[in-house]
């Protein structure tokens, strides 16, 4: 099958079957994925922490801290507080009363198969790059702590090339992938999950992406016609993609 | 072909041939790369600016900007606090480091086609439109304000669409390369218009470099004829460095 063919098949899912992935096929998708990803002087400074169906406490943590992360955005962006029955201007100019309600489409963190954690990760320095250092005066920012948020968004795209391989590599298997990208961003948010850890003495973590992995049951664009919520389109391509003349 | 075996004839470029891809045909990548990559309330909050084969001038401001930074972080690296990398001799005399150009870089300036992914303001469609007005949804995405705070998001993203795209090309016999080595300040780009998200500040922020092009001489080719002797250590961390079962 095709590239094409093979990716038109992911859909963001909101509810998985109960049925669970077996392990070790998902240590093999990970293996494939981790084989054919490839990283800038091959640092790879990320971490994937993988939550298997027995952890469901810690995805409820995950799942509140999206849920906690969209409400103060929204908290900070209205200065209106949840309960508080305040009506607010919104981003359209309209009036409305706050009233949060969390996102459905953060339920596949919650309940899923397995829950993969992208976060940043401190690098040893060793084999080649150990070389370039020594010898050539190399800087290599992916073993310092101090660089993790100077790094963050180039580590961010070295963990999208990762979750994007895997979720091709699920689909050919039958197994279905969604994204999370509502996630607390202050690196002090995660004291309560030191799996997380870039920082062990500070207990500092930088999460880049959550991704959710299972057999799909109900998917978005699925919710999206029942409840009748219209059509949403991406942008067009000459919005995203620019020929410079 | 499956997707482990087209991802595993990827190899960072260092020369491309001359011949250019059509531009027919990079368009039609270009288009089943954004028709397959999702995006977090299908707002794709990047844009990819495509730097043509008649356009070197461009790419070699791209190739400038990427030495330059490189550089700049050689120079600032020895005198930062050294957590467990004492052992560099440049602390000790700063005077003797000379710099070299990467020669990893030599893809952002000679390729067919040269992609530079950066952020871009959204504007929301239809259905964000009904929930920002009726249920107080606050898109991020379509503030300027917000462009720093999303970074980590919004470079994911375009990742998705950088991926997805890497293994069209592949599946064509086209090779590509990445670089994400370039400024990460928003107003080190004034003299390329085309990436600004804010044209009143002239401010953009790019994620990514990635070239196209028919790929002659690769890395692990430099690797194997410039560092004998070390050259084969140059290696990814284990799988179990990067997964960890929790």
């Amino acid at each position: 099958m095709g590239i094409v063919d093979t990716y038109e098949k992911r859909h963001h899912v909101i509810n998985y079957e109960k049925k669970n992935i077996p392990d070790e096929l998902v240590k093999e998708l990970l293996y494939k994925a981790w084989k054919i990803t490839p990283s800038k002087n091959n640092f790879m400074p990320y971490q994937v922490s993988v939550l298997g169906p027995d952890q469901q406490d810690l995805k409820e943590q995950v799942w509140e801290g999206a849920a906690f992360n969209h409400k103060s955005v929204e908290e900070r962006q209205f200065k209106a507080k949840d309960g508080e029955n305040k009506t607010y201007t919104t981003q359209s100019g309209n009036e409305t009363k706050y009233k949060f309600w969390p996102n459905k489409a953060y339920n596949h963190v919650r309940y899923n198969s397995h829950l993969l954690i992208f976060s940043s990760r401190i690098c040893k320095l060793e084999g080649y790059m150990k070389r370039m250092v020594e010898k050539e005066g190399h800087y290599a920012e992916q073993c310092e702590i101090s660089e993790v948020e100077n790094l963050s968004s180039a580590t961010s795209f070295e963990c999208g090339l990762f979750a994007a391989h895997l979720a091709g590599i699920c689909l050919e298997h039958g197994i279905d992938t969604s994204y999370n990208l509502c996630k607390p961003g202050g690196k002090g948010y995660y004291k309560h999950m030191p799996f997380l850890w870039y920082d062990k003495e500070n207990k500092y973590a930088m999460v880049h992406a959550n991704m959710s992995m299972g057999y799909g049951k109900y998917y978005r664009y699925q919710w999206l016609k029942d409840y009748r919520r219209g059509e949403d389109k991406r942008p067009e391509m000459e919005d995203v993609v620019k020929w410079i003349k | 072909m499956s997707i482990f075996d087209t991802m595993e004839k990827r190899h960072h470029v260092y020369e491309y041939h001359k011949k250019n891809i059509p531009d027919e045909i990079v368009k039609d990548l270009l288009w089943k790369a954004w028709k397959i990559s999702p995006s977090k309330h299908n707002f794709m909050p990047y844009k990819v600016s495509v730097i043509g084969p008649n356009k070197q001038a461009e790419k070699y401001k791209m190739w400038l900007r990427c030495r330059a930074n490189h550089k700049h972080m050689e120079e600032l690296g020895p005198k930062l606090p050294r957590d467990d990398l004492s052992v560099n001799p440049y602390n000790e005399k700063p005077e003797e480091y000379t710099f070299h150009t990467n020669p990893a870089y030599n893809h952002v300036r000679y390729n067919s086609h040269l992609l530079i992914f950066s952020a871009r303001i959204c504007k929301p469609n239809g259905y964000m439109k009904h929930v920002i007005r009726k249920e107080g949804h606050y898109a991020e995405q379509c503030e300027k304000n917000e462009v720093a705070n999303l970074r980590v998001a919004s470079s994911c993203e375009a990742t998705l669409f950088a991926a997805n795209l890497t293994a069209l090309c592949i599946e064509q016999g086209i090779d590509i390369s990445y670089n994400l080595c370039f400024p990460g300040k928003k107003d080190r780009w004034k003299d390329m218009p085309y990436l600004w998200y804010d044209k009143e500040k002239e401010e953009a922020r790019v994620f990514v470099v990635m070239s196209l092009g028919y790929g002659k001489y690769f890395r692990h080719q430099w690797l194997k004829d410039n560092k004998k002797g070390i050259g084969h250590l140059d290696l990814k961390p284990e799988v179990d460095e990067v997964v960890e079962w929790v």
